[in-house]
């Protein structure tokens, strides 16, 4: 192996093990912050750290079969493979971007959500089922816009490749995609809502309404996976739009500031509004963010 | 009810709860509890978790499954029909898991002491590590009843959960006497099942 | 040694031994699998060979038939897909009703078909077109569905309408050219208009084929209703003749030049007649991914898959561009292979179980391990997931398509495979996952051909994950062969990296990286020793503290996303089908108002005469 593919290497396992702890950060950050507004205290900053080990030090562990077991591992498989496709700055943090472009990490992000699914499948629970299905369906939803988002910064770059894009907005805030065009922005900061599974579009893991949705059936070992992979995934999600839209980032500590600015959004929004029912949230997606999002593609190629 | 012989401690089973102190630092600190009011203490919870007490800032928060639940919360008075999810309910949680009996009616029955259909005392059908007083307990009393917990899990001395595997015949026993319709209702003679 | 003429001796031998043997069993499915893998053997050793052998054959002028690398890349499809199928069909259709015709049928559309493929000529390729539909519309009869006449004929009706409309054309190319060589087309014999006309006459009877909206009412009845082993060859390769001919007459013989002359619009770059094939491509991938989300019945969802799955491959065609066919014939071979795989394990639960509905199986992956994993490879094809062979489909199509600028399309398409997504999960959780019935608690594993035959295309597809440029070398190969050179090569494939001038993707380091990744996850997983795993039973699931019985329904699978068929409610009930059958119930009134003039009497029988005469008489002597 040589010096630069080792570097690279590195570079990834250090980006993979900081985008655990970053995204358990801003998730008890944010729970603070949600304290906040309620006027209570919130938990400790580390308290997602103690609730992971917690979880793995639970002394019994019950699965109904392969995929279950299963399931985890490869949700881990698929986060991680996302996340290395991301590029989290220039030189080594690109870390392995150039073996695949827009199109492939759109779809490497469903092989998590799909062994994810699976698992809550084999553990035959009714309520993780209909979580399961009630997340398929907002995700049916939220990708019109986002795609089309996507399609339109594809089709103004010329390009498919994340890295060009970076490149592209370089040179001052006025540059960065959400603002230089603001349909397709807004269309993916409306998608992005869905994408992050807050509320008001937190269906798929409504308390109260599917018991905990997909995780029901899952504790210790297993949720304590899930809660890591869902910490990277949201770390990834949002690496990944502002890369998009927020013009990227020179160096790691921008980048992580931006993220987490960007994670304030779709947070003070869920504060704001309660939970949509499933059939209002599938359709929310379908008609005002669509239709911006036309707007924007039909400006970007004209 | 005093001619009954209390369930033991095996020491050998100790060795479960040799957890080191990272864990038991883990375990202390965060405390999941399912969300399951069996009685009218559950009113209780309220004040306590929201924006006056607000137990998040001790590591404690609801969980909606037994599955990723550690504490188990009987508020108050506990009826035989709800003893059976109760049942179900706590072994249904991962070990270790904690139990906590609410008010004076899981010690004694309480104000229910001649209830026909009333649990009178609650350690004869699940272990209880702690109890808290009152009828009902404020949330200082709640909140300080938790904090006693946290002591008893760093002292190693949380320890219901091994005491109800290893006498589990014992507590079944007392179940199904107090559940007459126990196996015609499809509940199970097994843990697991 | 002509290759032509031994492809031809073997398959007709297999086809005569179907007939011979048709009462016994052994033999006659012995000598069947036998004729087709020796013919598949046959194709594939002399596959790139094109010297020291003759492979051209013609009969006074008339039929010409050549072996070359394109269609010899349908034929390894045809056989192939067909030798599972008869594979699976040992078990499924033993001891059924219509079991010794099956293979009789069976075999015709095989023939049919390897016949239209290797022809080169309009009329042989006519004869084998019919040939296969007849065999097809015969082989729909044989299974054992109550209503299987009405949606056989709806099949052959149809079926006809298309083939009418391709020997039209055919007929008015020879009147213009005086040929039926497919070589011999000459675009500037033709007007305009004349052009077009057979543009979409053309496209008509190869769309009906295709199942592409709206002229896809045929499907859902067809597939569902036919033998299911035979649904998956119908399906797996049948379905792509459409695409075939498609491809063959549009690129093969009319020419990119002449359909440009029809009309050609500089912004869209490309021409009106493609541009519409694109966005009927993209309208069925998308409305044909919608309806199978709503189905209930499994067949009905495959069905509608595969109609939704053919839009892809006709946006392909539309394309025209390298890279835009290179996506389609690759989607032909992933979607032969997953449809494949996916009909024969629906044939084995159906079989084993006796039901078709999602609502009344699930929990079936202790029974039936091997058609899970098989079924779950191919769902992951399907949806188009790296690191299998559905995703360079994906890649390859999207890419073609934002190289056309089509941006509009590539959206609506790509919410499309998200949409195969949903039905593909469905697929899997409401037969294997979730709470097994009482009733099914000792279903047997599926018979042995048939998981031979279900893992067979799993393989294929893993492998095709991780090397798809080993498929793209060879599209490339014939795709020049057959005369496409107007455009740049679209993809650039280097080792195992795609590029192209908007993106690029490396399959094997992708695959590579998950697997790595799956391995490093285990292991950490893994590590903690101290922790028991208690496998536990079905029944034991967070149920608020009921206590649940086998009795308790606790599978969420009937109406699975009732959110979407809620939400959509108001557009739903516009739907071709709809129409047709309204058309049709409409067409049933007036033919039986019309049939009420033969009343039975004989008087009026004679007047009717008597007027007939009279006005014929009066029309003539005028």
């Amino acid at each position: 192996m040589s010096t630069d593919s080792m570097y690279r290497l590195l570079v990834t396992i250090a980006v993979i093990l900081g985008s655990i702890i970053y995204g358990f950060f801003i998730n008890s950050l944010a729970r603070r912050i949600t304290a906040r507004v309620q006027n209570r205290m919130g938990p400790p900053l580390k308290q997602p750290f103690i609730d992971v080990i917690k979880l793995y030090s639970k002394r019994t562990f019950v699965t109904h079969g392969i995929m279950q077991t299963l399931g985890p591992i490869l949700m881990l498989t698929g986060i991680i493979s996302t996340l290395i496709l991301i590029p989290y700055g220039k030189g080594y943090l690109t870390l392995y971007s150039s073996n695949g472009d827009l199109i492939t990490i759109l779809y490497i992000m469903t092989f998590g959500q799909l062994a994810m699914a699976l698992a809550v499948g084999q553990a035959g629970n009714p309520y993780g089922t209909i979580g399961v299905a009630r997340g398929l369906t907002r995700m049916f939803g939220y990708e019109l816009p986002l795609i089309l988002a996507l399609i339109s910064l594809i089709a103004l770059n010329h390009s498919a490749d994340v890295n060009v894009i970076i490149a592209n907005q370089h040179g001052g805030i006025a540059n960065w995609n959400a603002f230089r065009h603001p349909f397709v922005g807004i269309t993916a900061l409306l998608a992005m809502l869905g994408m992050m599974s807050y509320q008001p579009f937190d269906n798929a893991s409504a308390p109260a309404e599917v018991a905990s949705g997909p995780i029901t059936e899952f504790g210790g070992k297993f949720m304590a996976i899930m809660m890591t992979t869902n910490a990277m995934f949201v770390v990834a999600k949002l690496a990944l739009l502002v890369d998009l839209f927020f013009g990227g980032a020179s160096n790691i500590f921008i980048l992580a500031l931006k993220i987490f600015l960007l994670y304030l959004y779709p947070l003070f929004v869920g504060l704001v509004f309660p939970r949509f029912a499933m059939e209002d949230t599938f359709l929310f997606f379908w008609k005002w963010p669509t239709l911006i999002g036309f707007i924007g593609l039909a400006i970007a190629i004209f | 009810m005093d001619d009954l012989k209390r369930p033991t401690l095996d020491s050998d089973f100790t060795c479960d709860m040799a957890f080191n102190k990272i864990t038991k630092w883990a375990q202390k600190n965060s405390l999941w509890l399912l969300a399951y009011g069996t009685g009218c203490g559950a009113i209780e919870l309220s004040p306590t978790m929201t924006s006056r007490y607000d137990w998040s800032r001790l590591g404690i928060r609801g969980s909606a499954t037994p599955r990723q639940a550690d504490l188990l919360l009987i508020t108050g008075y506990l009826s035989t029909k709800t003893l059976k999810r109760v049942i179900r309910s706590y072994e249904q949680m991962q070990d270790p898991k904690y139990v906590i009996g609410f008010g004076s009616c899981t010690i004694n029955g309480g104000m229910y002491y001649d209830s026909y259909n009333t649990i009178k005392q609650l350690d004869l059908y699940i272990p209880v590590d702690v109890y808290i007083n009152g009828c009902m307990p404020r949330p200082e009393a709640v909140l300080s009843g938790l904090a006693y917990l946290k002591d008893k899990i760093g002292d190693k001395k949380a320890d219901g959960w091994i005491k109800y595997k290893q006498n589990f015949e014992w507590y079944r026993e007392n179940q199904k006497k107090i559940l007459k319709s126990f196996n015609g209702d499809n509940m199970p003679d097994k843990y697991n099942w | 040694m002509n290759v032509l003429r031994t492809i031809a001796l073997i398959l007709s031998l297999g086809f005569l031994s179907s007939i011979l043997f048709y009462k016994i069993r052994e033999l006659r499915n012995l000598s069947i699998i036998a004729s087709l893998s020796v013919a598949l053997g046959f194709v594939i050793k002399f596959f790139g060979i094109y010297t020291g052998i003759k492979r051209a054959f013609s009969y006074k002028d008339l039929f010409y038939f050549k072996f070359d690398a394109f269609s010899n890349f349908f034929v390894v499809l045809i056989l192939g897909v067909g030798l599972l199928a008869i594979l699976a069909s040992w078990n499924y259709m033993k001891e059924k009703k219509g079991e010794t015709f099956f293979y009789v049928f069976f075999m015709l559309t095989i023939l049919g078909m390897v016949g239209l493929v290797y022809s080169r000529d309009m009329l042989s390729f006519f004869i084998g077109w019919e040939v296969m539909t007849m065999g097809s519309f015969l082989v729909i009869l044989q299974s054992n569905e109550k209503d299987r006449f009405k949606f056989a004929l709806r099949y052959f009706i149809i079926s006809l309408i298309g083939a009418y409309s391709l020997l039209w054309s055919m007929f008015i190319i020879y009147n213009k050219v005086h040929s039926f060589k497919f070589s011999a087309f000459n675009s500037s014999v033709f007007t305009k208009g004349e052009l077009t006309t057979l543009l979409i006459t053309i496209s008509i009877g190869f769309l009906i084929k295709a199942a592409i909206m709206p002229f896809h009412t045929w499907a859902s009845g067809a597939y569902s209703r036919s033998p299911l082993t035979f649904t998956a060859f119908f399906s797996g390769a049948m379905s792509k003749m459409g695409i075939y001919g498609l491809f063959i007459f549009l690129y093969g013989s009319i020419g990119l030049s002449a359909i440009y002359k029809t009309g050609y619009n500089e912004f869209f770059q490309t021409s009106y007649f493609q541009y519409t094939l694109v966005w009927l491509g993209v309208i069925t991938a998308f409305l044909g991914t919608l309806r199978a989300i709503l189905s209930e019945d499994i067949r009905v969802m495959l069905a509608y898959s595969s109609v939704g799955q053919l839009g892809y491959m006709l946006i392909g065609i539309g394309l025209g561009s390298t890279l835009g066919l290179t996506a389609t014939l690759f989607h032909v071979v992933t979607h032969g292979l997953f449809k494949t795989s996916l009909f024969i394990v629906v044939a084995a639960i159906i079989h084993r179980t006796g039901k078709t509905k999602f609502h009344e199986l699930g929990g079936l992956i202790n029974n039936m391990p091997i058609a899970f994993i098989a079924t779950l490879i191919s769902i992951i094809t399907l949806a188009g997931i790296p690191p299998l062979g559905g995703f360079a489909t994906k890649w390859l199509l999207y890419e073609a398509m934002i190289e056309k600028r089509m941006f509009f399309a590539t959206a609506i398409t790509m919410l499309a495979s998200i949409g195969a997504f949903l039905y593909a999960y469905r697929l899997i959780q409401n037969l294997f996952l979730g709470q097994r019935k009482l009733e099914h608690d000792d279903v047997k594993p599926a018979p042995l051909t048939m998981q031979i035959a279900m893992l067979i295309p799993a393989l294929g597809m893993v492998f095709l994950g991780f090397f798809p440029n080993l498929l793209i070398k060879y599209t490339n190969l014939f795709i020049e062969l057959i005369n496409i050179d107007f455009f740049k090569l679209g993809v650039k494939v280097t080792d195992t990296a795609f590029t192209n001038s908007y993106g690029y993707w490396n399959a094997f380091y992708l695959g590579s990286a998950v697997v790595i990744i799956f391995i490093v996850s285990t292991i950490y997983y893994n590590l903690q020793r101290r922790a028991k795993i208690y496998k536990i039973g079905q029944l034991d699931i967070y149920t608020a503290g009921e206590y649940v019985t086998r009795e308790t329904p606790l599978n969420y699978s009937f109406n699975f996303y009732g959110f979407i068929f809620d939400s959509l409610k108001p557009a739903i009930k516009y739907s071709v089908t709809n129409f047709i059958t309204r058309i049709s119930k409409e067409f049933i009134a007036l033919s039986d108002f019309v049939r009420r003039i033969y009343t039975g009497n004989g008087q009026h029988y004679a007047i009717f005469t008597m007027i007939f005469t009279i006005i014929t008489l009066i029309y003539f002597l005028s």
